[in-house]
């Protein structure tokens, strides 16, 4: 299957979903969220629309946003929480609604929110909820054991999906490797260092199938920090139980896998796993295709410069094979 | 030619120490010309006499310092709550103490609806006082298996819904959301957990929040309040800014039973910008409609075990760490600063110990940057205050309008299930406030627990639980100082105790009109003090009770 049947394939998959892809990026105050939304919109090539919800600290900085962009939205009166819910929701019906929807959404939400909470209105009509991502300043392990907001800071780690270390240049190897593993013994969650706010869009935003290219398998992406890998293939799967079970034993490194895998005619399976999370829905296939592309994100392993770990390759071999 | 009334009463509480009992008092249009003996009100020559106070109590009209004006709109659906609450109408529902109760409220209120498929919603469930059993689908599913029903629980962050509605709205058992607690099955209980959840039964949570906004319920709110005899109330920052508007066009009206103090919610934008709007407000202000004061939620409640607590925190059997910041506490002295150095007053919603910690830190930062005298800043709930803080408060020159009414309605489960015997026995401890010279009121929170200072006055006098214990009985106050918490005192803290909250010459002709006096009555026997209704500027609103 060539290039083109990819692309429609893909365009096919969202045209099904119809779905606007959320994704949370959370954090505490100063752990460099709003930097990270900058740098995302500088560099990507999506449409993206902005949520921001956290105030004080950031009404400085989402100016500095909104010129980049015209869908970055203030939620002004839309908090997230009790009374002031409605106009969280009726925001994002307004997105929903836009006559060209965006093709992403990203909610900044407040430092002490709990982004997965947050991330629940993912799942309201219209939308989907393509990860958690939180956000660490991992130069300041004192957060974690402070007795206000240590508890917000490590329930917010605990629950992400993904968590994005900032701020590791500031710090000797020693100390990022100690402080990092700090937060590796609250979550089983990829942990990817990110520096000056750089973090892949594909590893923000999920894989974009039509983007990805699918002869070689494996390549590079060609960004400055943090490397990742990733590599895509073609199948036609086996029943979906045995698809879960599959998934559900992803080596910790991979980031994300997204794919349209066909199992039946005219019925597919979506897959999509964010760090931890993973999402496996029966969908209806007018592709007609005979395979889908399942792409896999992963850290660059530091002991293989040219391609995927050793644990994901045997991983990818292993996938449940092509029905009969 | 004059415009003078005489309403001769058969008491006349006037919370004016120099003058603080009469029988008549004497109004001119909206204001009070002056209070006293009835044949020494003469000199002020000819009167039309109004008779119809003659045998009724006469006190300031009573002010609500904390509520939100939803506590009018939420009766747009049928209530399902444990205690007896009086609808606008006046209409008395008795409370649904078990299951079976609510299931049949529930049929009642099904049969009442001609559209099959209009869905039911109800308000008020609070599975705390069920212990043993608690609500779900199958239950709902008695009262109809067709129509989609939403029961919203009284904390505002549960509802549960029947299978009807699950699968209208396409909540299977493959629904990835949280908060979707499923049974051994895998099928949905029908509980929704958090506002995020119960939006997926968009007909039932969607419909709630917008009956809310309809002019009915800006009317309903006024009914609500003029039963209960409050003449001034204060929405603590749950309607939006681009709804005040339609608030002020209702309000606007000559017959619109109550004044209201529109509190803008702070936090949620740019603080700074929303201070000079809120300076705008003022000077546009009307005689029902004031603005000047700003919320802050810090923390959550204590019930829901979401308050932030200082150590020990909750009871072992919670199994909670802490409550929820809702504020980080690093960005509070910032928010506190921009509305402070504005001149607004701020009302910091603080639950928990340790968050009025971070609310008084603060306040003193403010002051220590910008010494401003007056300033109001009040903590409103302020349940767990310990007597250091009442001292810091005191000196801060902040107030407090405590939750007086959780004594009662969530007093028992405070003792056994939150914060144990001691604590529970400290909470919203008046005496302690009042000793140490911290400005006092108390409030309903409504439609949290009922509007009603009668009732409101009552806990704090008695601190009587539904058990029958008296939790705390050296934190009791005097019928005199409740009845000054509940309407000088609450004036104070909107800053419109020069207008309003006692009767004294000059000031609003604002008046509560009661059948017995509550300062004489037993104190047990306050809050069964009937309500005959207010007097506001000078018009007199009649209770539908």
């Amino acid at each position: 299957m060539g290039h083109g049947a990819c692309r429609q394939g893909a365009s096919v998959l969202s045209l099904i979903g119809g779905r606007i892809p959320v994704t949370v990026l959370g954090g505490y105050l100063g752990a460099g969220k709003t930097t990270i939304v900058a740098r995302l919109l500088e560099t990507t090539t999506q449409r993206i629309a902005v949520l921001i919800n956290d105030f004080g600290e950031v009404n400085i900085d989402a100016d500095r946003i909104a010129r980049r962009s015209d869908d970055v939205i203030e939620l002004t009166n839309g908090c997230v929480c009790c009374a002031l819910v409605d106009g969280f929701i009726e925001t994002l019906e307004r997105i929903r609604a836009w006559e060209s929807p965006p093709e992403h959404l990203v909610i900044e939400p407040s430092g002490v929110a709990d982004a997965m909470a947050v991330g629940q209105y993912a799942h309201l009509p219209g939308f989907r909820l393509a990860g958690v991502c939180v956000a660490v300043d991992v130069g300041a392990p004192e957060l974690l054991e402070d007795p206000k907001i240590g508890p917000t800071v490590r329930h917010q780690i605990e629950r992400a999906d993904l968590i994005l270390a900032t701020k590791t240049d500031l710090l000797e190897p020693g100390a990022r490797e100690s402080q990092t593993e700090i937060i590796r013994m609250l979550t089983p969650a990829p942990i990817i260092r990110v520096v000056n706010g750089a973090v892949a869009s594909d590893v923000l935003l999920g894989v974009q199938t039509q983007a990805v290219r699918i002869d070689s398998g494996l390549f590079d992406e060609p960004l400055p920090h943090p490397p990742v890998r990733s590599a895509a293939v073609q199948w036609r799967a086996t029943d979906r139980p045995a698809l879960e079970r599959w998934i559900t034993m992803a080596p910790a490194s991979v980031l994300r896998a997204k794919g349209f895998v066909p199992t039946e005619p005219g019925l597919g399976i979506d897959v999509d796993l964010v760090g931890r999370r993973t999402h496996v829905a029966e969908i209806v296939d007018v592709s007609g295709a005979d395979e889908g592309t399942f792409v896999v994100l992963e850290l660059a392993p530091e002991d293989e410069p040219d391609g995927l770990s050793q644990a994901v390759r045997e991983w990818l071999a292993a996938r449940p094979p092509r029905s009969a | 030619m004059t415009n003078l009334t005489l309403y001769p009463a058969r008491l006349i509480r006037t919370l004016w120490t120099a003058n603080p009992e009469a029988n008549a008092v004497l109004v001119d249009g909206d204001r009070i010309v002056a209070v006293g003996d009835r044949d020494s009100l003469a000199q002020w020559g000819e009167a039309q006499i109004d008779e119809r106070f003659a045998d009724k109590v006469l006190i300031p009209g009573f002010v609500e310092a904390h509520c939100h004006t939803m506590a009018g709109g939420i009766w747009g659906q049928p209530y399902v709550g444990f205690y007896d609450r009086t609808d606008p109408k006046g209409q008395r529902w008795e409370g649904c103490q078990s299951v079976e109760a609510v299931l049949e409220r529930l049929v009642e209120a099904e049969a009442a609806l001609e559209d099959p498929t209009e869905p039911l919603l109800a308000w008020g469930l609070d599975p705390i006082y069920f212990p043993g059993e608690r609500l779900n689908r199958h239950h709902l599913d008695s009262v109809s298996a067709s129509r989609p029903m939403f029961v919203f629980h009284a904390s505002g962050h549960l509802a549960t819904v029947n299978t009807a509605m699950l699968e209208q709205q396409e909540i299977g058992p493959d629904h990835p959301a949280e908060g979707v607690p499923k049974d051994d099955d895998g099928y949905p209980l029908g509980e929704l957990q958090e506002p995020a959840a119960m939006a997926l039964a968009r007909p039932g949570f969607l419909g709630i929040l917008r009956k809310l906004k309809e002019v009915g319920a800006m009317w309903d709110f006024g009914y609500i309040a003029r039963n209960a005899g409050v003449t001034t109330a204060a929405d603590l920052g749950t309607v939006p800014e681009q709804e005040w508007d339609l608030w002020a066009a209702e309000a606007a009206h000559e017959d619109y039973p109550v004044r209201i103090m529109m509190a803008a919610r702070g936090h949620v934008g740019d603080d700074a910008a929303l201070a000079q709007r809120v300076i705008e407000r003022m000077g546009n202000g009307s005689e029902r409609m004031r603005f000047g004061i700003v919320k802050l939620i810090l923390d959550g409640s204590i019930q829901g075990y979401t308050a932030r607590l200082r150590a020990p925190g909750y009871l072992p059997q919670a199994d909670v760490e802490n409550g929820l910041w809702v504020i980080p506490p690093e960005a509070m002295n910032d928010t506190v600063a921009a509305f402070h150095d504005a001149g607004l007053t701020v009302h910091c919603h603080t639950n928990g110990d340790e968050a009025l910690d971070v609310f008084l830190d603060a306040v003193e930062a403010a002051l220590a940057k910008t010494p401003r005298w007056d300033h109001r800043h009040t903590s409103q709930h302020c349940q767990l205050t310990h007597p250091d803080q009442f001292r810091r408060m005191a000196s801060l020159g902040v107030s407090g309008n405590l939750f007086t009414n959780h004594l009662w309605y969530w007093g028992d489960q405070h003792r056994t299930m939150t914060v144990g015997e001691d604590r529970a026995a400290a909470m919203n401890a008046c005496r302690t406030a009042l000793d140490s010279g911290v400005q006092l009121a108390f409030h309903s929170d409504a439609p949290i627990t009922p509007l009603g200072p009668l009732h409101t006055m009552w806990c704090a006098v008695n601190r009587v639980t539904p058990s029958g214990h008296v939790l705390g009985p050296d934190e009791r106050i005097t019928p005199s100082e409740a009845l000054e918490a509940a309407t000088l005192g609450a004036a104070f803290q909107l800053k419109l105790d020069h207008e309003i909250g006692s009767i004294e010459p000059g000031k609003k002709a604002d008046f509560t009109v009661l059948d017995d006096d509550p300062l004489s009555v037993d104190p047990m026997a306050i809050r069964d003090i009937g309500v005959w209704g207010t007097v506001l500027a000078g018009k007199a609103h009649r209770s539908s009770r």
